[in-house]
């Protein structure tokens, strides 16, 4: 599809102007894209066996969650999973090749404080892994957020290559010749409009002399 | 750079244990509660919000667009009844949309 423009010759500067544009611009955003396909490559693996190594000791712990929870009464179980204070993650959101993207950094959460005496042995067992389950968790949280936030930036970069090089770079070359040709156009026609005249005006002279 | 705590929504059976890493707690007991619980847990100061599989289900959309905003981060995991492998699954579509194939399951 041509552009709606008068084929004049200021058109046709501005054109190529904007064509040498979509293509610089086809190019950089091409490099933007191999660049994002890179990284997100590296990371697809990490963020896999990160899965999966969270989902075992999730499994894990809440086996032994359940098994000290049958030893117990309600109230204090829910006592003993109680700690006053939570836990806090300091998030920096940087910004990486145009993509912000969180680290995440932790220290370990505070210890329950119960009474040893009163509780099974168990409960010991499921603190102490949930406790090693903690930076799993958030280290997951970490890489599947990187992941997303390099597939969507991907999704983009990708559609606006695809859209200079199937559609913009298309129609303004396809309008360029358009423009080029009308313009020889017009040129032979005044050529051979110059050649008539030109003709004309011989014959009358000899006519007249 | 900010401190932020971490929530998870889920059955009250699996999330009770989380108490003990210092996460807080929000037992749900259906997908609709899961939702207003989200909608307002995503507003407190929480810099990673976990839901479980089972309630994460019905709210995909949901998570897919708070998912490009950068905080809270929101993230599935398998609840007690045992992974479901949508973790996977969802890694493998995410890769397959950024990519144009499925590179995860193809070199196994």
């Amino acid at each position: 599809m041509r552009l709606a423009v008068k084929p004049t010759r200021m058109e046709l500067l501005g054109l190529r102007k904007r064509l040498k544009l979509a293509r610089r611009g086809h190019e950089l955003l091409k490099q933007r894209r191999d660049e994002l396909m890179r990284r997100f490559l590296e990371v697809i693996r990490d963020s896999k066996a990160q899965r999966e190594k969270t989902e075992l000791l999730l499994e894990k712990s809440y086996k032994e969650t359940a098994e000290a929870r049958a030893l117990m009464d309600e109230s204090s179980f829910r006592s003993s999973m109680f700690i006053g204070k939570p836990a806090l993650v300091d998030v920096e959101v940087k910004n990486v090749g145009g993509l912000w993207l969180p680290r995440i950094t932790t220290s370990a959460p505070p210890a329950p404080v119960y009474g040893f005496a009163t509780t099974p042995a168990k409960l010991d067992t499921a603190v102490s892994s949930m406790r090693e389950l903690f930076p799993e968790l958030i280290k997951l949280a970490e890489v599947e957020h990187t992941i997303r936030a390099l597939a969507s930036e991907i999704a983009i970069t990708r559609r606006r290559v695809n859209a200079l090089e199937h559609i913009m770079i298309p129609r303004l070359e396809e309008t360029i010749r358009y423009i080029e040709m009308k313009m020889d156009d017009a040129e032979r026609a005044e050529f051979s409009a110059r050649t008539k005249i030109k003709e004309i005006a011989e014959k009358a002279g000899k006519n007249g002399a | 750079m900010s401190q932020y705590g971490i929530a998870i929504i889920g059955d009250d059976e699996t999330v009770a244990g989380f108490g003990a890493a210092g996460i807080a707690a929000y037992p749900v007991s259906d997908s609709d509660s899961a939702l207003g619980v989200l909608q307002n847990v995503r507003k407190m100061n929480y810099g990673i919000i976990f839901i479980t599989e089972a309630y994460a289900k019905g709210l995909e959309t949901l998570i897919i667009n708070i998912g490009t905003e950068a905080l809270p981060i929101i993230i599935s995991i398998p609840g007690k009844e045992g992974s479901k492998g949508v973790g996977i699954k969802w890694l493998q579509k995410v890769a397959e949309r950024a990519v144009g194939f499925d590179i995860l399951s193809q070199n196994k």
